[in-house]
């Protein structure tokens, strides 16, 4: 998929700056647009298709997952990145069950981050240990909501727990015998499951509360 | 038990509640089977014969299947006669009534306990031959042979009514007595055995089949007469010195010798008749009752609670008593038909000890709490089961052993649950609910102590309904104060202690129920107080290490970060102070870390890394997976392997960055090695990359040796310290 359009929402300047940079050598052909809040951030997503958005997630007016959700409900074919300097784990893998499809970590080096970036763009998502940890956790924790088709598979399991001990998506794919691409395949999966437990945990909430 | 003792005296006997309700079940229960064997001894016709109006006895039942065809219901028995006594003897409606005491005249009792006699020994001789009138108007004689005993199971409903009667009597009394033995109860408990001497007496003869041996009535009789006695005037004793004492010792004795006096010359035929002889006693004794509520209210009438508890237990009393000779006494007083069946007014009795029961569960009644319940209950519950028992063997004809069974069935399944329905009605026991959780939490996390105490105050006058509240001096643990006209509630936390005075309003005493009530009220209080303490110590706690963490790592990197002239090295300085920032909040329960956890993230990006530099990491771990660093440890470690990898990325041109990292035993094992051409060791400043790990290694207590001849290596070795809260 060719990156066409590409939404920057941040509020601090010199973040701005770095991003711009790093999208600007990532995909040079890109229109690039930028928000500094949630509120110009709501206004610009109506106005054109995205083809990917990088979304801050502590905005001074508000919180960038309501923006990641309502990219998801929206536009769900824009590519949605949330950036984050702390990558507080929590944030991020709300983030990524509110239909993210990565996260960066701003305080990263540039080359770094221009990597990852590109990797998701080519449909390989990041996935840290400590992110890898949290969503066995999470879908442990989440068990009895599980129907079995969005219950993760014995592999995707396999391959979350090598990626929670350190290891990288390639050597993942060695050490299962697997090629590269069936990795991100699997961590896609997982991504996706992730959003669909967490909303059917919040669905399973809402009628505890009798709110559904 | 001895009655003659005066109030406030030890008892002549010390047995326990329990002991003393025993030897009360058992007294009534040999009592309850002598009557049991009496009525049954008799030799049986198998009949159940009732008074007509027109003055004659009709058969309403007959019991045997093997009396021949003419004895039917419905048939009149005119006539017995035996062998002995071919003529025979004619039979009225007066030989089966229920309670010869009605007669008029001691000359009419006299000679319907003669004829009682001579029935008796007639059915004695087995064979006889009964002239009967059948329904139709002809005349049959049929000849019946008697049992030899009156089997269990056709003693009619009135017999156990009354024995059930004199049991609750004796029961009920007996249990007063043995939790508060006192003048006033001991009446109490003279009454109720009194009630079970009349009561079962008058069940033997009053459901007689047809006869009873005269001697063995006019005992029987006596016996009803003497407990009726005994029951008045015990309840008239009472009442005489509860709740106020009315009357010396000399005035109660004085009552009994009278009361017994005139007792003893009924029973002897001296009074002026039969009827007043019976009859008058009762009433003279329903009127002293009377006067003596009224006095008794009289006298009361600054004291609200002894009051209400008379009036609960003297309304009980007079309906009681007042039924029983309005229905039967004063009827036949005044010459005309009693208007109750006796057995029936003996159950009226009983609203005498409903009203104790109330009285006893909301006033406290002779100074008895809501706990002498638990007690009864499981008399009763004995009870049953073996009615129950009984019955089933009897009336069922089921083999003991289920018959066991199933009565333990039926009173486990229905009784128990009933009871504790019933239980929690009258008892009314509270329990701290989630209402009272709630407030006595909101209460706990008030801002300040007025609001607390407030709010204390409050709940206690939501779960007590007390008439005042007082502060008070402390004293330890809730108690009860002044026999439970006032509750002391002890400090708890910053709340003062308060003292409750007269619980609902005023309409009750504080019980023993209140009292676990109160306690549990502030068990929880002291519960959610301390817990608060333990989460603003915890958070304190929390706040310092996070403050320490800060000046350590952060403001160290800072420090070097500002004084550093190498803006590339600035920059690595600060992308790994964002990195301890985050640990610092990942870390934000202050457990420490996993080591498993640092070392992925360590190992992950270390080789994004070097992949970006085109370098391959081998990576050899081993340790404990769920061992716990310290940040500060964690960070050291951190520092080293990055440092190690910019090293290698940046000065020593090599292709792989090899890292083992071994946490054993109480050692931390670090070796970092590289492929690359080495550096001059000889260059080493304090400022540099290997300057900082070196100072880092050695403010842990650890020790480092870097080789650069040819390669660079690294290794470190940590002590595992124990972890920093």
């Amino acid at each position: 998929m060719n990156v066409e359009t590409v939404l920057i929402v941040e509020d601090i300047s010199e973040a701005m700056t770095s991003l711009i940079r790093i999208v600007q050598s990532a995909f040079p052909e890109a229109r690039l647009e930028t928000a500094r809040s949630v509120k110009e951030a709501r206004f610009l997503i109506t106005q054109r298709p995205w083809s990917m958005a990088l979304v801050d997630i502590g905005l001074p007016d508000g919180s960038g997952l309501d923006l990641v959700r309502l990219f998801s409900d929206l536009a769900p074919e824009t590519v949605c990145v949330v950036s984050t300097v702390l990558g507080d784990d929590g944030h991020i893998v709300a983030a990524l069950s509110a239909g993210a499809q990565g996260y960066i970590l701003k305080g990263q080096p540039e080359p770094v981050l221009l990597r990852q970036l590109m990797q998701i763009q080519h449909g390989v998502p990041p996935l840290s240990p400590t992110i890898a940890r949290r969503i066995m956790e999470h879908f442990q924790r989440t068990g009895p909501v599980d129907t079995e088709s969005n219950g993760l598979t014995g592999r995707e399991l396999e391959v979350l727990s090598l990626l929670a001990k350190g290891l990288r998506n390639a050597d993942v794919a060695v050490a299962l015998e697997l090629a590269e691409s069936t990795i991100a395949t699997h961590i896609k999966s997982i991504y996706r499951k992730l959003g669909i437990s967490s909303r059917a945990e919040a669905a399973l909430h809402a009628t505890r509360l009798g709110l559904a | 038990m001895d009655l003659g003792r005066s109030d406030g005296g030890t008892p002549a006997l010390r047995l326990s509640p329990q002991s003393w309700l025993a030897l009360v079940a058992t007294l009534f229960l040999v009592v309850a089977a002598s009557a049991v064997w009496i009525a049954t001894s008799r030799p049986w016709m198998g009949l159940a014969l009732v008074p007509s109006d027109d003055g004659q006895v009709v058969i309403v039942d007959v019991l045997r299947s093997d009396l021949p065809n003419g004895v039917q219901t419905g048939a009149r028995l005119v006539a017995i006669a035996t062998p002995d006594r071919p003529d025979g003897l004619d039979i009225g409606a007066l030989e089966v009534i229920e309670e010869p005491d009605t007669l008029d005249t001691y000359k009419e009792l006299n000679a319907f306990r003669e004829r009682q006699t001579q029935l008796d020994s007639m059915l004695d001789e087995r064979q006889i031959e009964l002239e009967l009138v059948l329904a139709d108007g002809s005349s049959a004689n049929v000849q019946v042979e008697t049992l030899a005993s009156r089997p269990i199971w056709s003693l009619p409903f009135q017999f156990w009514l009354q024995l059930g009667v004199g049991g609750a009597g004796i029961v009920l009394g007996g249990w007063v007595w043995a939790l508060r033995q006192e003048e006033a109860s001991a009446y109490f408990a003279l009454s109720g055995f009194g009630l079970m001497l009349s009561a079962t007496s008058a069940a033997i003869y009053s459901t007689r089949e047809l006869a009873l041996d005269g001697g063995l009535f006019r005992l029987l009789s006596a016996g009803n007469y003497a407990g009726t006695s005994i029951f008045g005037l015990a309840l008239i004793s009472l009442l005489l010195v509860y709740p106020r004492r009315l009357a010396g010792t000399w005035v109660v004795v004085g009552v009994w010798v009278v009361g017994l006096g005139v007792t003893l010359a009924h029973v002897l035929q001296l009074m002026p008749s039969q009827a007043v002889g019976a009859y008058a006693p009762m009433l003279a004794d329903f009127v002293a009752l009377f006067g003596l509520i009224a006095a008794q209210l009289v006298l009361t009438r600054r004291d609200p609670l002894a009051r209400a508890a008379l009036g609960w237990f003297g309304l009980s009393v007079l309906l009681g008593t007042g039924v029983f000779v309005f229905a039967i006494a004063a009827p036949l007083l005044l010459g005309l038909e009693p208007q109750a069946s006796q057995a029936s007014a003996f159950a009226v009795i009983l609203l005498i000890y409903a009203g104790l029961a109330i009285g006893v569960a909301r006033y406290r009644l002779f100074d008895l709490g809501t706990w002498s319940f638990r007690l009864i209950s499981y008399l009763i519950g004995a009870f049953l089961l073996l009615g129950l028992d009984a019955l089933l063997i009897y009336g069922a004809t089921i083999e003991q052993v289920p018959a066991f069974g199933l009565a333990l069935l039926v009173v486990a399944l229905g009784y128990l649950p009933l009871r504790n329905m019933i239980g929690q009605r009258i008892l009314r026991r509270h329990r701290v609910g989630p209402q009272n959780f709630r407030q006595i939490l909101d209460i706990a996390l008030a801002s300040n102590s007025l609001e607390q105490s407030v709010g204390w105050h409050n709940l206690l006058a939501e779960a007590f309904n007390p008439l005042t509240i007082e502060a008070a001096t402390d004293g330890t643990g809730a108690s009860l104060v002044d026999a439970g006209q006032a509750l002391l509630v002890p400090a708890c936390g910053p709340l003062p202690p308060v003292l409750l005075r007269f619980a609902n309003g005023g309409r009750r005493l504080f019980s023993g129920s209140d009292l676990d009530r109160a306690n549990e009220m502030i068990e929880l209080m002291q519960h959610a107080l301390d817990s608060r303490d333990a989460h603003e110590r915890g958070v304190r706690q929390e706040r310092s290490r996070i403050a320490r963490d800060l000046h350590d790592n952060i403001g160290a990197q800072l420090l070097r970060t500002l004084h550093s002239p190498d803006a590339e090295r600035k920059d690595a300085i600060v992308g790994e102070t964002l990195t301890d920032l985050r640990d610092i909040i990942a870390n934000a329960h202050g457990n420490g870390i996993r080591l498993d956890e640092v070392l992925a993230e360590l190992r992950y990006e270390t080789d994004e890394r070097l992949a970006q530099a085109g370098m391959k990491l081998d990576w050899v771990s081993r340790g404990d997976e769920g061992q716990i660093f310290s940040a500060r440890l964690a960070h050291t470690v951190r520092s080293i392997v990055r440092e190690a990898a910019s090293n290698a990325i940046r000065h020593a041109g090599a292709t792989r960055l090899a890292v083992s990292f071994s946490a054993e035993g109480a050692q931390i094992d670090l070796a970092i090695s590289d492929d690359g051409t080495g550096f001059d060791e000889t260059r080493i400043t304090p400022g540099d990359g290997l300057g900082n790990m070196r100072s880092r290694t050695l403010a842990h207590g650890g020790t480092i040796s870097v080789s650069g001849n040819g390669r660079t290596r690294v290794a470190v070795q940590l002590p595992l310290e124990d972890v920093a809260p």
